[in-house]
């Protein structure tokens, strides 16, 4: 993946949470983009590109908050570390595999973050509800990454039953030869 | 094509660690800095999309009544809010003209009286999106497209967006500033200020304070009442501190800006008291107030701006 592909999914992904996420909004739960993209971005990169990618997304979704900052930066890169080795595992291999990897990796990410941010402010909500609300928003947004890769695998799959069609000019060919 | 193989490597992910624990050490200034320059980096997308949108729910209306034979939206809603709209704002004219006519019966003579060297100016915003990451059950902060190149300051007031034009008649004796703030409904002020965008810290942020009174209509317009400080709850709602308690105050009743806060010399109004509890012995009333601003439908908003009165300036 090219640096200018990086940069452009980026952009994308931060102006869709800040802009967008209201307007998938479902009963009070809203997908975060963010986490998302992160997701499904970390296995298509090297292990260099995704911690690099982990320290500026977490800056940049630190930098949207309106918490304490470093607090993304922390983890993302851990999050971009382990899932970078876990997509490498037997899971990794295939795409019922990364979407499961998904959820989990996702309500990590949200929870370790909110519940930082959450002691970190002193004001500390019911851990309880805290790990319903995130559950939740973890389950949405892994769902709409599991549709995202199943999108990008059904139309990789296109393309190579695409090219392995022969070429009817060169069966023509062939048979007046 | 497969995925590279090259593993992440921990002088990285620890230099990664210390950056992230380094931006918490470091100095809010720094931290505000950021915050602004990545807000305003990210201004066009928002735009494009909140434009799009705009477009969008504009011509999906007009394309389901033309084509799909759709019933026009009902406007008894919409009228009903207009119709309130005009009262409010007529009501705070009438404030604006009494107080007028008492101070001007208070000076002798042919003395005239001086114009105000500031006066209130209003800038349009659109609502670009909100913040990211938010604690839980706490509002993510909405996000403005204009900054400091418009002239918008920290804690400048941001007042809900109007649903009509204002009636400007020919013959009016009033200023067009007070005419286009008079009646219109706060929701909230100005947090961060960026070059091209800003932050909104709604009336129900905890960090939100200022100054209201209360007011109940009249016979002869706007009867204003006890003073005091309004403040956010965190959540939907707004509470109304340092009332005392030999001050009358009902649910129903009203709770505009102080006019003595700053250059406005018209009430804005912040919503309506829901709940009014004096416990015993206590030395202050415990209100609870629901804002007149849909703060979650905000699409346009308008922020209050001080600039140099011309008549002031043109006199020299």
């Amino acid at each position: 993946m090219r640096v200018w592909h990086l940069i452009v999914i980026t952009y994308i992904s931060f102006v869709a949470q800040s802009s967008l996420a209201s307007a998938f909004e479902i009963g009070g739960v809203q997908p975060n983009f963010v986490v998302m993209g992160f997701l499904l971005l970390v296995p298509r990169v090297s292990g260099r590109a995704a911690l690099l990618m982990a320290a500026v997304w977490g800056l940049l979704s630190d930098s949207l908050a309106n918490s304490h900052a470093g607090i993304d930066v922390v983890c993302f890169a851990l999050a971009a570390f382990v899932l970078w080795h876990l997509q490498r595992g037997a899971l990794g291999q295939t795409t019922v595999g990364r979407i499961l990897l998904l959820a989990p990796s996702a309500f990590v990410v949200l929870c370790v973050s909110r519940i930082a941010r959450e002691v970190l402010s002193g004001a500390m909500s019911p851990l309880a509800l805290m790990l319903k609300e995130t559950a939740k928003i973890a389950g949405f947004t892994a769902a709409c990454g599991a549709l995202t890769l199943l999108l990008i695998a059904f139309r990789f799959r296109q393309s190579e039953t695409t090219s392995l069609l022969p070429d009817v000019r060169n069966r023509w060919k062939m048979l007046t030869q | 094509m497969p995925a590279p193989t090259t593993s992440p490597p921990l002088w990285l992910l620890t230099a990664s660690l210390l950056t992230g624990i380094g931006l918490a050490c470091a100095p809010d200034e720094v931290k505000t800095t950021l915050r602004t320059t990545v807000r305003d980096l990210l201004r066009p997308g928002q735009m494009a999309v909140t434009g799009g949108r705009e477009w969008t729910s504009n011509h999906y209306e007009s394309f389901r009544i033309r084509w799909l034979a759709a019933e026009p939206p009902s406007g008894l809603g919409t009228d009903d809010k207009i119709r309130d709209e005009r009262l409010r704002q007529l009501q705070a004219e009438n404030v604006w003209l009494r107080e007028q006519l008492r101070h001007s019966k208070s000076v002798a003579g042919a003395i005239r009286s001086t114009e105000p060297l500031l006066v209130p100016d209003v800038v349009e915003a659109r609502v670009l999106g909100t913040e990211t990451v938010q604690r839980l059950r706490r509002a993510a902060r909405s996000i403005l497209g204009s900054g400091g190149r418009d002239g918008i300051e920290g804690a400048a007031l941001v007042l809900a967006g109007k649903s009509s034009q204002i009636d400007v008649g020919e013959d009016s004796q009033l200023h067009v500033d007070h005419l286009i703030l008079a009646g219109c409904t706060v929701a909230g002020k100005v947090g961060e200020v960026g070059r091209y965008t800003s932050t909104l810290l709604p009336i129900t942020d905890k960090q939100y304070r200022g100054l209201a009174r209360l007011a109940r209509s009249a016979g002869s317009g706007l009867e204003f009442g006890a003073e005091g400080i309004l403040e956010g709850d965190g959540g939907d709602g707004c509470r109304l501190n340092f009332i005392q308690s030999t001050e009358p105050v009902s649910v129903g009743d009203s709770l505009y800006t102080s006019v003595t806060d700053g250059s406005l010399s018209v009430p804005l109004l912040y919503g309506t008291v829901v709940a009014a509890e004096l416990p015993p012995g206590a030395p202050h009333w415990s209100i609870q107030v629901k804002p007149a601003a849909d703060l979650s439908k905000l699409r346009r908003v308008q922020i209050v701006r001080t600039q140099p009165n011309p008549l002031r300036l043109n006199a020299h």
